[in-house]
């Protein structure tokens, strides 16, 4: 037997001693392992992959801060996941190693209505926490468009969005108390349920760590009143920069709206294509608005944006007469990747943020770089905040492809940071964009970051490879790899 | 002046200046913490002469206090040591300030008023009126994490900082956040800045979101016998569909000190809730009806709307509520209890001696 065959072997013993710890503490259905199972951890919603060692479900706190030992006892990496629906690669295992699905772990422990809070395991599903909170007349603020599966453990690691971030902030501004286990497997409890606990803010740390600090046990957050009365508009455009125009209007107004998404031209053609939200072929752009709040302010607000719209030229501007079609217009939106998904083979979807003042500059920089790298590129994003959602179709069969519309991505992250903007604004930095964080940081303050990261988690055990830099690491490529990989890649 | 004192004193003055170390008892005074004096007091001019003093005084294991406007000096546990006063007063220029964008990135010395000054002039606002705000600066309120009555509709800094500049201890220069509403990109650092009182870094920069003024705005006032109704009307605010700006209430003390400064529609010796809406015309005259409703079923003895003055001259009582105290009486203490609202009545009644309390209900 030559030395690669007694290390190949000696790493296959030690991963069956591995998986079979991992199934003495949870069973054997709450372990994963096959090669088969393990390709449909390879994945999220990114265009990134990378194939885990086995994947456990704990069900509670305990099982937790057990698997954390084991992962200690046997030195291998740790990956968090709630639903799999990331779109920077946070939830992927890098460099291979257990992922812990917080999918078991999904139950509403609380919901104090009375001080408008709810305390949720991390595998709780966005859209069931609103809907459980709607008998109380409440519900979660963070409306991620995969809210009908993403989960709240997953939104705090990323710091999720969503179209009504706009008025409301993304999930930090809705987090108040979270419990976490420590990579040593110690348990921590953050914040609690007012709005400020004495102390540093870790809590507000830890929201968009990105699995890279701690693993989320326990999330305490805030709920809001349902609003008495929601208007949608929907304005229609023969010009981009009319509805860009309209955008920075709008929000410069005494009442921001809670929504303000646009679709240019090629979007709201493929959307209109599949969903028939009403969006009319041959216009340049729609923007879709929502303002809500007491009948008399979703009244006032409505009449004036429709006003201010139509005095930037819009063609019309509609707005949804009844809940059916407040419904489709947001099917128009919400679900605009699933149309685009009919047209290409594959999607790239980015995320980068702008001073909203430069979105007509920057859409067309963004044409330019569709035209150089060959690529359509559509545009359907957050609009009031500035934060944009750059589609670029390509066909990942084709490696020159998938190359190119990297390259792509690249520069349009690049462009926002030109233009005073940022890399992401809700999908988080993950395996995708940690190589771009220099165009925005020295090494000086990602050195620091690594620093706070070495505080929580100091030999790198938890989530390898995200956020920052490769290369430089604290810790980053200290620990050896799961023995083994059942990818061969790791 | 000690010999020690006079070497420090020419060592600093080449990082800043001679004019702008201060080491005189005179000067000195106005920077004690709680009977603690520095040996001296810099005012530097840029983030690079923070930089090399605070490189400086690691080297030396000199223990160094930011301070701003110093209104908040004197809040408890003041520091083991205490050297050198870093006074970032001086530096108090807006950087940035881009009114279409609703974004703004200011030094740390600038004050409250003068900045809220400047918003004004663009129809814009940013929801920290903190006590003293002739004096108090940004950074200061920052580190500070100090309150405002806005918070009810807007929330804290942590609500629309967008990012922060800020110099370590060891004096590296360091930033995270963006100047973008929004953004996620690296871990929020600038969190841990707020109320984290010059423990941890010296904030040189700091990006806001701006907010637009309400196209209009309307002050109500609800006076209670009892305690009971005077929280339960708060509560029925919480739980109907009206979104006020601002939700505070006023123990008979605080009314006491309030009346004391001519606020002649406050009745010495009850129960005060006071409430802000803004936005459309049609939004204040439906505040006014459903509120008045409310404070009627809720055992009100009376409930008035403010006319623009007796507004404003409220609105800054409730800002300066800390002021107003230590005005009345020398021996004035401030309390900050944070409390949900369910806890709010016990946390008042637990806290004894008390003479004015003003709950300022948190964001929603």
């Amino acid at each position: 037997m030559g030395r690669s065959e007694t290390w190949r072997l000696a790493a296959f013993t030690m991963r069956r001693t591995i998986i079979r710890d991992l199934e003495k503490l949870v069973g054997t259905s709450g372990v994963l392992s096959s090669t088969e199972d393990l390709l449909l951890y390879e994945y999220d919603g990114s265009v990134e992959e990378a194939r885990p060692d086995a994947i456990v479900f704990p069900r509670g706190k305990q099982d937790v801060v057990e698997i954390v030992k084991l992962a200690n006892r046997h030195d291998v990496f740790i990956v968090g996941r709630g639903a799999g629906t990331g779109l920077s690669g946070g939830a992927l295992a890098r460099q291979g190693g257990i992922v812990l699905a917080f999918s078991r772990m999904n139950h509403i422990l609380e919901i104090d209505a009375e001080n408008q809070r709810a305390v949720v395991e991390p595998g709780v599903v966005n859209l069931d926490l609103s809907r459980a909170a709607e008998k109380y007349g409440l519900y979660f603020a963070p409306d991620p468009s995969s809210q009908k599966s993403c989960t709240i453990g997953g939104n705090v690691s990323e710091n999720s969005g969503g179209p009504h971030t706009l008025a409301y902030g993304v999930t930090s501004n809705h987090v108040t108390g979270l419990e976490l286990v420590l990579p040593d497997g110690k348990v921590v409890q953050l914040g609690g349920r007012g709005m400020e606990t004495p102390g540093y803010d870790l809590t507000g740390l830890v929201v968009g760590s990105e699995g890279t600090f701690a693993l989320v046990t326990e999330i305490t957050v805030r709920l809001l009143r349902l609003p008495e009365d929601v208007r949608t508009l929907l304005a229609i455009y023969d010009s981009l920069e009319d509805a860009t125009d309209s955008v920075v209007d709008i929000t410069a107004r005494g009442s921001i709206p809670a929504a303000c998404e646009m679709l240019d031209g090629w979007t709201l053609r493929a959307v209109e294509a599949y969903v028939h939200a009403g969006f009319p072929l041959d216009s340049a752009a729609v923007l879709l608005m929502e303002v809500e709040g007491v009948r008399e302010a979703a009244e006032a607000q409505a009449a004036e944006i429709s006003e201010v719209c139509l005095r930037h030229h819009a063609r019309e501007v509609r707005r949804a007469r009844d809940a059916r079609e407040r419904a489709l217009l947001w099917k128009g939106r919400k679900e605009a990747f699933g149309a685009v998904g009919r047209i290409s083979p594959s999607y790239y979807v980015l995320d980068g943020v702008i001073p909203r003042t430069k979105l007509t500059a920057t859409l067309l920089r963004i044409e330019e770089i569709a035209k150089r790298y060959r690529f359509v590129i559509g545009n359907i994003f957050h609009a009031g905040d500035g934060n944009l959602h750059p589609l670029i179709l390509f066909d990942h069969r084709d490696p020159d492809q998938f190359q190119r519309a990297r390259a792509a991505g690249a520069d349009i992250m690049q462009l926002c940071v030109e233009m005073g903007g940022t890399l992401t604004g809700e999908h988080g930095v993950g395996m995708e964009k940690n190589e771009l964080m220099p165009l925005m940081f020295n090494e000086t303050d990602l050195d620091l970051m690594r620093k706070v990261r070495a505080a929580f988690n100091p030999v790198g055990r938890l989530n390898p490879g995200k956020v920052l830099p490769l290369g430089k690491g604290c810790g980053e490529t200290r620990l050896r790899p799961f023995p083994l990989s059942a990818s061969g890649k790791a | 002046m000690s010999q020690v004192a006079v070497s420090l004193a020419s060592r600093l003055g080449e990082f800043v200046g001679a004019g702008r170390v201060l080491t005189d008892p005179a000067s000195l005074a106005a920077y004690e913490v709680d009977g603690r004096r520095p040996s001296a007091a810099l005012l530097p001019g840029s983030v690079a002469e923070i930089a090399e003093i605070l490189r400086f005084a690691s080297a030396e294991r000199l223990a160094v206090v930011p301070v701003g406007g110093k209104t908040h000096l004197h809040i408890g546990m003041p520091p083991h040591r205490y050297d050198l006063a870093l006074d970032v007063s001086g530096m108090n220029r807006v950087l940035a300030y881009e009114p279409h964008d609703l974004t703004l990135g200011v030094e740390p010395g600038i004050t409250c008023a003068e900045l809220d000054r400047s918003l004004r002039e663009k129809g814009q606002f940013l929801p920290l009126s903190p006590p003293f705000a002739e004096r108090a600066t940004l950074g200061g309120i920052v580190a500070a994490a100090a309150d405002t009555p806005l918070r009810y509709a807007h929330g804290t800094a942590r609500d629309f900082l967008l990012g922060v500049e800020f110099v370590t201890g060891e004096g590296t220069v360091s930033k995270s956040g963006g100047r973008v509403v929004k953004n996620v990109t690296g871990y929020d650092l600038h969190k841990l800045l707020i109320g984290s009182l010059g423990t941890l870094a010296v904030i040189t920069r700091l990006n806001f979101r701006t907010f637009p003024l309400p196209p209009s705005q309307k002050m109500f006032v609800a006076a209670f016998t009892e305690q009971s109704d005077a929280f339960a009307f708060c509560r029925a605010i919480m739980e109907s569909p009206l979104q006020p700006r601002i939700v505070d209430v006023l123990n008979p003390g605080a009314a006491g000190l309030f009346a004391a400064r001519d606020a002649g529609f406050l009745i010495r010796g009850s129960w005060f809730v006071v409430i802000e809406a803004a936005g459309h015309e049609a939004v204040l005259v439906r505040h006014a009806r459903d509120l008045a409703a409310m404070s009627q079923d809720a055992h009100a003895a009376e409930f008035i709307a403010l006319d623009a003055n007796q507004r404003d001259h409220l609105f800054g009582g409730l800002c300066e509520f800390s002021q107003i105290a230590f005005g009345a009486t020398s021996t004035a203490m401030v309390f900050r209890v944070t409390a949900l609202p369910s806890e709010l009545c016990r946390a008042r009644t637990a806290t004894p001696g008390t003479s004015g309390t003003l709950p300022r209900r948190g964001r929603r």
